[in-house]
């Protein structure tokens, strides 16, 4: 009973990110750093979720989607990612499976949403009518609404699956390798603009580390 | 109870007094609804109309109101904005407000259409700007930070949300009552350079949180530096975390957060080498 509840919730948190997206409201709940977040919270492994919400936010912080562009769609992959981490045996090979199936399932989303945006041309563009009744532009654009909150479900569902079959099956272990982050960090250093404020924050990090490494000493 | 017959210029008044914005009861309830419906603006989102279909749907109370009971010029008016619109989703409200407000007036048609031709382009630069590139991202480096300081899950997400949520809203309403009050002259609400200070002022804020967040995770890892927080301890059970899993997630923000156009291949570059070294690469630490 527990599990359905859990599966259940997951799966509403799903639809509400999915819808989050671009439909209705955006008012973010489909940002990683919240979807994985709450899923992990809601499969009794929040601050694991946290982690992943955090690793699948920094790829996502540069996506912009703007006017019809095709991007990955963070939402229900987030969350799926999230029930993840909740579901495997806690360890590194669980977090990088995570991430990985989010990263892909935000490709599968991103395609979804093409889809439907190509499927919505038939269903509610009026682009040349010269009469058009209001409640065919209601019916259609709440149709809209229907298909995407469908198509958001069909999207954490499978998903879950996938995660839950995984999880059957055993984890792959990968890990990775330290010098490429250390080629993130130089390429960032040396390309980013408004390095100023960086080089301020950085100062302000040390200052924090100091003082805590200066608080716990003295404890 | 039947609403008496009110000529279009009554109604201009009553949806958008230059003073007090909407006036009557039942221009409120329409203008309320509209507002509402801008939520959804995106639903029907489509390649070839793009937010057509949700600025007529999210137009048509306030269409409605004013064409109480002539049908037919009703029907025109929703084809008219149906047709292909875009702007940034949180600014729309102030294009919605506009029209609104025009076709209250009885404008010409033709002329309400190249005001929304030329109002689409700065609305989806401004927010574009503003929102997406800017404010989201510098929310998002803020709730990273939080939890890379040890805050509890549920207060790094509240403070993401309500941070911003903030402008989101603020937007939103600005928008809709600018639009509303406006009409015609609503570029004037678009020209303050309060927008373009906030932005600036965001991005160091922003570039700053970024610097923040490298040393944050770098000191989190349990084997460099003291104990490790929750965060880490529940994921990895005890064990040490490597040291590649709080750099990747600063560098990986700060990399996709400022890297320009010209910067992306380096950017994908990285991002490429990192995914291979998720695929292949040995354990880190």
């Amino acid at each position: 009973m527990v599990d359905v509840v859990i599966w259940a919730g997951w799966l509403l948190l799903g639809v509400a990110a999915g819808l989050d997206g671009a439909s209705f409201g955006q008012f973010m709940i489909s940002r990683p750093v919240v979807a994985a977040t709450l899923a992990g919270a809601w499969g009794g492994a929040p601050q694991a979720g946290a982690l992943v919400g955090l690793l699948l936010e920094a790829f996502h912080l540069r996506v912009l989607p703007i006017g019809a562009a095709r991007y990955p769609e963070s939402g229900p992959a987030a969350v799926v990612a999230g029930a993840a981490i909740a579901l495997w045996p806690p360890g590194l090979p669980a977090l990088v499976a995570a991430v990985l199936v989010g990263l892909a399932w935000e490709a599968v989303g991103g395609w979804s949403v093409h889809r439907f945006r190509l499927a919505n041309i038939r269903r509610a563009s009026f682009p040349a009518a010269d009469r058009l009744p209001p409640e065919r532009v209601e019916r259609a654009h709440r149709a809209c609404l229907r298909v995407d909150a469908m198509r958001a479900a069909t999207l954490t569902l499978a998903g879950l699956a996938l995660v839950a079959l995984a999880a059957a099956v055993g984890l792959p272990r990968w890990g990775w390798d330290v010098r490429l982050t250390g080629a993130a960090v130089a390429t960032t250093l040396v390309f980013g603009p408004r390095w100023r404020s960086f080089v301020v924050g950085m100062l302000a990090g040390c200052a924090w580390w100091l003082g805590q490494t200066a608080w716990n000493a003295m404890r | 109870m039947e609403r008496p017959p009110l000529s279009v210029t009554t109604r201009a008044g009553d949806i958008a007094a230059p003073a007090v914005g909407v006036t009557t009861p039942e221009a409120r309830r329409a203008a309320r609804c509209a507002a509402c419906r801008l939520l959804s603006l995106q639903a029907s989102f489509n390649y070839e109309t793009l937010h057509g279909t949700g600025f007529a749907y999210a137009l048509l109370p306030l269409l409605r109101y004013i064409y109480d009971r002539d049908d037919d010029a009703l029907a025109r008016a929703v084809a008219r904005h149906a047709e292909l619109f875009n702007a940034h989703p949180y600014l729309a409200p102030l294009a919605v407000g506009a029209v609104g407000r025009l076709e209250a007036e009885a404008t010409d048609p033709m002329l309400i259409r190249r005001f929304k031709n030329a109002l689409r382009s700065s609305l989806g630069a401004l927010g574009d700007q503003l929102v997406w590139a800017t404010w989201r991202p510098t929310c998002a480096l803020a709730a990273v930070a939080l939890l890379l300081l040890g805050v509890p899950w549920w207060i790094a997400v509240l403070a993401f949300l309500i941070a911003y949520n903030v402008l989101h809203l603020h937007l939103r309403v600005w928008g809709f009552h600018r639009g509303l009050r406006f009409g015609l002259e609503v570029a004037r609400a678009l020209r303050s350079p309060a927008w373009d200070r906030l932005r600036q002022q965001a991005a160091q804020v922003g570039a700053g949180l970024a610097g923040f967040c490298l040393v944050a995770a770098m000191a989190w890892t349990p084997t460099w530096w003291g104990a490790a927080p929750p965060v880490a301890s529940q994921v990895f059970a005890g064990a040490a975390p490597p040291v590649a899993t709080p750099v990747f997630v600063a560098a990986a923000a700060v990399g996709t957060l400022w890297a320009d156009r010209s910067r992306r291949l380096a950017i994908g570059l990285w991002i490429a080498l990192a995914a291979s070294g998720f695929l292949t690469g040995s354990k880190g630490g």
